[in-house]
C-alpha cells in the first residue's frame, strides 16, 4: 500500500510528542516528525522498503507510535482528492473499506508486515533448478532481488522468469531421453506414495490440531524471524520448529468428508509450511552480518567477504544442510549502501579532477547521478491549479486577502520566492 | 533423441510468472498443463498495486537500463548474482510496451504518453501503473492471451488443483508431477516433459501478512523435499494497515 502512496508524495510522520492525543489534523506542522525525511535527505519518504520498514519499527519502539501504539502516520491529506482518486483510487478505498477513515483527508495508519520472500528456489540464468527438468520463475525462484526488492520490481520479475523460463523449458524438452519412461512404473509408484500419506492423514487418531499448530508457528517465525533478528532467538525459533513438526505427526484431522473440504490440503501444506520455516531460520541463523532486510543488531555490518554469498539449502531427513554460493558481482562493484545521501557513482572522480574543477569555478557534483535539479516536481504545492483553487477556495483566498504578505512586502527576492537557486552549486 | 510426439510442459501456478511462461510455450505450439490452486484470476499477482518498472526515460531524466540494473543490485545489497537481473532490467521496457499492446490500461500523462511514477530505492520516474491495480490489470491481460491458446486445445487448466510432489525416475530426472483436487480430495499423476515452477511466495509461513490465504510456499516446500536447493535469503517487509484485517489482507 504504501510505496505507491510515498510515490505519489505520501508523507511518513509521528507526532513529535509521545502519546500525543490530538486528531492528526489538529497537530501543527512544527509539532509533527517526519522521520524519513530528516534521517535520509537525498531519498526522503522514498527509501527502499527494508529500511523504511527499520525506521518504523525503531520509531515504534521509542515509544512514538501513534497514539501509543505499534503504527506511524501516512499522510496524504496534503494532495489534492481529485489527484488521489486518479492515481490512488483503488488503495485508498480498500483502506476506507477495512478501516473506515477517509485517507483523503485523514491520515493512514500504517505498520510494516511481511509481504515478500526474496528467497526461493535455487535456479541459474536459464530459471533453471538443479533437479534436470524443473524449472522455476517468478517470486519463487530466489534469482533478482538480492537481499531487498525495490518496489514495483516484483512484476517485472515475474514477467521475465516466465519469459525465459519458457523457451529454456522447450530446449530441455526438446533433447531429453523420453524413451522408456513412458512404459515404466514411477507414475504408478509416486501416485500411490501420495495416496499413501493422505490415507495415513486421514484416518490417523492423534491429540493436535493443526490450527493451533499453524498459528503458534506464524507467532513464533514473526516475533523472531522478520525485522530485527537475534541469534539466540532464532536458535529457539528452530527448536521449536522441530518440536512442532513433531506435533505435526501427531495430528487428528478428524474429518471423514472429503468433498470440498480443505483440512486434509491444510495439513499437507503445513508440514511443508513448517520445512520452508526451518530453512528460512537456519538461514537467518547462520548468516551473521546485515544486509537489506536482513537485520541483526549483534552484526550490524554487511560483511562481503564472508557472506556475498547465496545461502542453499538441501533437504535431509534431519533437516537443510547449509552451503555456500559466491555471488556473481562482476558488472557492478560492490558498495555500501546508504540512502542519506546520493548513490555514490559507479566510478569516483580522481581528486585532481575535483580540485582542477574547483579551481576553475567549475560546478563540482562529486559522482552524483549526472540529472538537472532532483525532486524539481515532486510534492510542489499545486496551488496555481484551477481545480485546486476552487477546491481550496477558503485557504487561498485567505493568502489573497492579504493575510499573508506578498513576498515582495516581505523584502524577498526572486529566488526566495521559488527561483532556482545556484546555492547548490 | 526426442520422441516424436509432442512436447508437453506442465507449469504449476497461474500468477503472472505461470501464464507468461504459458503464453511463451503455446506461442512456439507446444502443448501446456497449468495448475493452479485458485482461478488463474485470483493469483497473488492480482494484489500487486504500486506498478512495473521498466527505464524508459520518457521523463527526460536521463534514465536507463543500466540505472535500473544499478538501483536494482544496489537496492539488493548486492547479493543477486548480476547477469539475471541485467537482463531483466534490459528487458523491461519491452515488457511495458508489450503490456501496452496487449490493451492494459495504463495510466497516461495529459499528452497520452505512458505515464511513470516514482518508487522507493530509485531517483527516477520509472513505474508504469494502471491506477492502484497493476498487477490485477497485467494479470488479466495475459489470462485473455492464455485464454486464446486455451480455445486452441493448446492450453489445458487445471483450476482447483494443487500440486503435491514431483515425478522423479531413478536417475531424479523430473517427470511430472502428481496433484491433488482440491473439490473432491483425489490425487492424479501427470506426466510432462518439463515443469516450472510460478508458485509464488511463502507468506502464511509467518501467520499473518499480506500475502493470500494460497502463498503457502507449499509446492517449492515438496520440491525442495524431492532434492530442489532452496536459497532462502531474507523475507521482505512493507506498510500495511495498522491491523491486518481477519480475512483477506494483500493490500
Amino acid at each position: 500500500m504504501s510505496e505507491s502512496a510515498r510515490g505519489e508524495g505520501g508523507r511518513v510522520w509521528v507526532p513529535k510528542q509521545p502519546k500525543d492525543k490530538r486528531a492528526p489534523k489538529d497537530i501543527p506542522e512544527n509539532e509533527r516528525w517526519y522521520f524519513l525525511e530528516e534521517k535520509y535527505p537525498a531519498y526522503g519518504n522514498l527509501v527502499p522498503r527494508d529500511i523504511a520498514t527499520r525506521e518504523i519499527f525503531q520509531v515504534c519502539l521509542d515509544g512514538f507510535g501513534v497514539a501509543g501504539e505499534n503504527q506511524v502516520y501516512l499522510d496524504l491529506s496534503h494532495i489534492p482528492a481529485d489527484t488521489l482518486d486518479r492515481k490512488l483510487g483503488a488503495i485508498l478505498e480498500i483502506y476506507e473499506m477495512f478501516v473506515g477513515d477517509d485517507p483523503r483527508h485523514v491520515p493512514m495508519r500504517i505498520f510494516p508486515g511481511v509481504h515478500y520472500s526474496m528467497g526461493g528456489l535455487w535456479v541459474d540464468e536459464n530459471q533453471r533448478t538443479n533437479v534436470p527438468g524443473l524449472l522455476a520463475a517468478g517470486e519463487c525462484d530466489y534469482s533478482i532481488h538480492g537481499a531487498n526488492r525495490l518496489g514495483a520490481n516484483s512484476l517485472v520479475s515475474c514477467v521475465y522468469g516466465g519469459f525465459i523460463a519458457a523457451p529454456a523449458a522447450i530446449e530441455y524438452a526438446k533433447n531429453v531421453e523420453r524413451n522408456g519412461t513412458e512404459g515404466s512404473n514411477i507414475y504408478e509408484a509416486e501416485l500411490n506414495r501420495q495416496k499413501q500419506i493422505n490415507d495415513t492423514l486421514t484416518k490417523q487418531q492423534g491429540t493436535e490440531n493443526q490450527y493451533l499448530i499453524h498459528e503458534e508457528m506464524g507467532k513464533i517465525m514473526t516475533d523472531n524471524v522478520t525485522v530485527v533478528r537475534y541469534n539466540d532467538r532464532l536458535q529457539a525459533t528452530d527448536n521449536k520448529l522441530q518440536e512442532l513438526l513433531d506435533r505435526w505427526r501427531h495430528l487428528s484431522i478428524n474429518d471423514s468428508n472429503m468433498w470440498a473440504t480443505q483440512a486434509l490440503p491444510h495439513a499437507r501444506q503445513l508440514q511443508n509450511m513448517l520445512q520452508l520455516a526451518r530453512v528460512i531460520t537456519l538461514g537467518a541463523l547462520n548468516r551473521d552480518e546485515s544486509r537489506g532486510a536482513h537485520y541483526k543488531p549483534d552484526f550490524p555490518e554487511r560483511d562481503d567477504e564472508k557472506f556475498q554469498k547465496t545461502t542453499i539449502a538441501e533437504y535431509s531427513g534431519e533437516g537443510p544442510v547449509l552451503s555456500y554460493q559466491a555471488i556473481d558481482v562482476t558488472l557492478i562493484k560492490p558498495r555500501k549502501r546508504d540512502y542519506s545521501q546520493n548513490k555514490a557513482a559507479k566510478q569516483d572522480i580522481p581528486q585532481e579532477v575535483k580540485a582542477q574543477a574547483a579551481a576553475g569555478g567549475l560546478p563540482v557534483k562529486d559522482g552524483a547521478s549526472q540529472m538537472v535539479e532532483q525532486g524539481w516536481d515532486e510534492n510542489k504545492p499545486q496551488t496555481s491549479n484551477p481545480a485546486v483553487w476552487a477546491q481550496n477556495k477558503e485557504e487561498v483566498n485567505e493568502s489573497v486577502a492579504g493575510i499573508t504578505p506578498s513576498s515582495r512586502e516581505q523584502g524577498k527576492s526572486l529566488e526566495d520566492a521559488g527561483g532556482k537557486s545556484v546555492k547548490e552549486y | 533423441m526426442a520422441s516424436t510426439n509432442g512436447i508437453k510442459i506442465a507449469i504449476v501456478g497461474g500468477g503472472l510468472a505461470g501464464l507468461a511462461a504459458a503464453m511463451k510455450i503455446a506461442e512456439q505450439g507446444h502443448t501446456v498443463e497449468l495448475f493452479s490452486v485458485v482461478p488463474v484470476k485470483r493469483s497473488h499477482s492480482v494484489c500487486a498495486q504500486g506498478g512495473i518498472n521498466g527505464a524508459v526515460n520518457t521523463k527526460g531524466e536521463g534514465d536507463s537500463t543500466h540505472e535500473h540494473f544499478d538501483d536494482t543490485v544496489y537496492g539488493g545489497d548486492f547479493l543477486a548474482n548480476q547477469a539475471p537481473v541485467k537482463a531483466m532490467c534490459d528487458m523491461a521496457p519491452a515488457i511495458i510496451y508489450l503490456f501496452d499492446r496487449m490493451g492494459v490500461p495504463f495510466s497516461r500523462t495529459k499528452e497520452g504518453l505512458l505515464d511513470f511514477r516514482r518508487f522507493g530505492g530509485t531517483k527516477h520516474h520509472r513505474t508504469a501503473f494502471a491506477g492502484a491495480s497493476t498487477g490485477q490489470q497485467l494479470l488479466y491481460a495475459l489470462d485473455e492471451q492464455v485464454r486464446r491458446f486455451e480455445a486452441d486445445g493448446k492450453v489445458k487448466k487445471y483450476e482447483g488443483w494443487e500440486m503435491l510432489s514431483l515425478v522423479l525416475d531413478d536417475h531424479g530426472v523430473c517427470r511430472g508431477l502428481t496433484a491433488l483436487n482440491r473439490h473432491n480430495l483425489e490425487v492424479q499423476v501427470f506426466p510432462a516433459d518439463a515443469v516450472i515452477m510460478a508458485t509464488g511466495g511463502p507468506g502464511l509461513v509467518f501467520g499473518k501478512s499480506t500475502n493470500s490465504q494460497i502463498c503457502t510456499g507449499s509446492a517449492v516446500s515438496a520440491c525442495y523435499q524431492q532434492g530442489a536447493h532452496y536459497a532462502p535469503t531474507v523475507n521482505l517487509f512493507k506498510f500495511t494497515r495498522h491491523q491486518f484485517p481477519a480475512k483477506t489482507s494483500c493490500v
